[in-house]
């Protein structure tokens, strides 16, 4: 698959809670091609800024456009139909229903994401043929056919992250949004993530920025970091680079650790 | 398995329902059989709210609104009982779709304490405005419903009448909820959050059902109104919509069939105890609390327990 041109633009980004700035005026550029990662300590905002730029919050002030176009204050869905996905620590949304159908669901809902869709028969009906073929070539990407007729709550737990994948991956994305991907998973199954989301970038072209807590996991991966410190951008640049920046390890380790 | 046996089941308890006028001849148990299906009508409005995870206190409102609208349409402005039948239920579903975009921002504690608000305004409104809802007093000599120039007098053809209904409701909300529509609501239930990544406008189909819920409400005011020939403001309460809500909680909340099971067994009890007046209230309590602590899945979760296997649909 060939890389589209995925190119995100933040800028003056600003979340508060009541009295408390949790985003502060924040800007990047996210060009096509890379795995980004968004770290920082707990209380950084990281989250707060993957919530604003999928659409589950509203930015006070700033900007945030996707390919060009502003996206900043558009609900979930418009974002999630304009090519950003999210993917979710949990994604067994619907009850005795299968890998697949979880896979095949994720790739057609967005064809009904209006409920005067639910009139356009034919359309929906195209949607959902397409929906399948790709869930059974998303099956073999994810490695998850021996589990595809199997009931998704019943998947051990690396399983449903990896299903999680699949289901963002199903609504053809140009950007994903992956929140922390490898948390909860044992040492094993966070190699398979990695593996996964190397491949999601490198094989099918799509960009990603991801949340994560394991360093290891980032540095390894991510071929720009991101960090975030009481909601600034306090080191933005190369691994090997970010990893050496005294703001960063001052934040992380406590100003007796910085050169 | 399951879902052929609730099927099955659905299917043999709504026949017997049906059958009911002709079996029984005794005015009491058709005033009853009328009285659990208009209660069950509005316990599937309820119903559909808890589908989306939102508990809504303003159905008996949209009762009331359908109630007034039909019985106001049919004796002043010589509306046949058809048209204003089906505008009982527009009239409130237009109403939910203009306040829906604003209600259904919030969620939780707040959605219900809000439309308790609301339900509590339409009632003040009844109450406040005489001049076209009668106040307190209510208006009286509603004419009877009538199908195709044919007036519905007798109490048993009025339970034909209520019993169709009924069986149409329940039949259209288990076509729409067994295709897409039913495929989003589940996602909303279950994860909002993840369904609208996926570009689902949760807002828009929350707006949706919140009006159909509403059209369905509607509709059992028009009963109600056509049935008693006399309504007044204190019958679309808060009280109301909490009954409609226990039927739901008796019958499982969880299964489409959960609201009518529920007013089969409890719609009846306040008659059945009228016999002892002084100790009614205490005596429902009893028996609701007896129905709580013995059916924590409600009466179609244990049948269906009983029948295959733990009732999860």
């Amino acid at each position: 698959m060939t890389s589209a041109v995925s190119q995100l633009s933040v800028r003056d980004l600003l979340r508060s809670f009541g009295g408390i700035i949790a985003v502060n005026n924040i800007s990047f550029d996210l060009a096509a091609g890379h795995i980004t990662g968004l770290i920082g300590p707990n209380g950084a905002g990281k989250t707060t800024v993957f919530n604003l730029l999928a659409g589950s919050l509203v930015p006070d002030s700033g900007t945030v456009q996707f390919e060009g176009q502003p996206i900043n204050g558009l609900s979930a869905s418009t974002i999630a139909r304009r090519g950003i996905a999210r993917c979710f620590q949990s994604a067994t949304v619907f009850r005795n229903v299968t890998v697949r159908e979880h896979i095949v669901r994720a790739g057609y809902l967005k064809a009904i994401g209006r409920p005067v869709d639910l009139l356009r028969r034919r359309r929906l009906a195209d949607h959902k043929k397409a929906a399948r073929d790709r869930a059974e070539e998303l099956l073999d990407f994810l490695d998850l056919r021996h589990a595809a007729d199997r009931d998704a709550a019943t998947l051990a737990y690396g399983h449903q992250k990896i299903l999680g994948v699949g289901m963002a991956l199903a609504t053809q994305p140009r950007l994903l949004l992956a929140d922390e991907p490898a948390a909860g998973l044992n040492p094993v199954e966070t190699t398979e993530m990695t593996e996964l989301l190397r491949r999601v970038r490198y094989d099918r072209g799509i960009d990603i920025l991801l949340v994560e807590h394991d360093l290891r996991l980032v540095m390894k991966l991510c071929d720009r970091i991101i960090a975030l410190n009481a909601g600034a951008v306090i080191a933005d640049g190369p691994p090997d680079v970010v990893r050496n920046d005294e703001a960063f390890i001052t934040a992380y380790l406590g100003a007796d650790h910085a050169s | 398995m399951i879902r052929r046996w609730s099927f099955v089941f659905s299917v043999a308890t709504l026949i017997g329902y049906l059958l009911i006028p002709l079996l029984i001849n005794q005015i009491f148990y058709t005033h009853l059989a009328i009285l659990i299906g208009i209660h069950a009508i509005l316990a599937v409005s309820v119903y559909l709210m808890l589908k989306i995870g939102q508990l809504s206190l303003a159905q008996a409102g949209f009762m009331g609104i359908g109630a007034y609208a039909s019985a106001l349409l049919t004796r002043d402005a010589g509306v046949p009982f058809e048209l204003a039948f089906f505008l009982a239920g527009a009239i409130p579903a237009l109403i939910a779709g203009v306040v829906g975009p604003l209600l259904m921002r919030t969620k939780g504690v707040h959605f219900v304490l809000l439309t308790f608000a609301f339900g509590e305004v339409i009632v003040l409104i009844f109450v406040e405005w005489t001049s076209l809802f009668g106040g307190n007093n209510g208006i009286s000599a509603i004419p009877p419903a009538s199908i195709l120039g044919l007036q519905l007098i007798a109490p048993s053809s009025f339970l034909i009448l209520t019993a169709i209904l009924l069986s149409i409701i329940l039949l259209c909300c288990h076509v729409a909820f067994a295709g897409d529509l039913g495929v989003v609501v589940e996602g909303l239930e279950r994860n909002e959050a993840l369904q609208s990544s996926l570009g689902v406008n949760a807002l828009a189909y929350r707006c949706l059902i919140f009006s159909g819920s509403a059209f369905i409400a509607g509709l059992s005011g028009s009963l109600y109104a056509h049935y008693l020939s006399f309504i007044s403001p204190e019958a679309f309460g808060f009280w109301t919509t909490v009954n409609a809500l226990i039927l739901n909680v008796i019958g499982g909340a969880q299964f489409l069939m959960g609201p009518f099971l529920g007013a089969l067994l409890l719609a009846p009890l306040p008659e059945i105890f009228r016999e002892w007046v002084h100790y009614q209230r205490v005596l429902y309590g009893v028996a609701l609390l007896l129905l709580m602590r013995g059916l924590p899945q409600g009466f179609l979760g244990l049948i269906l327990s009983r029948l295959g296997g733990r009732g999860n649909r």
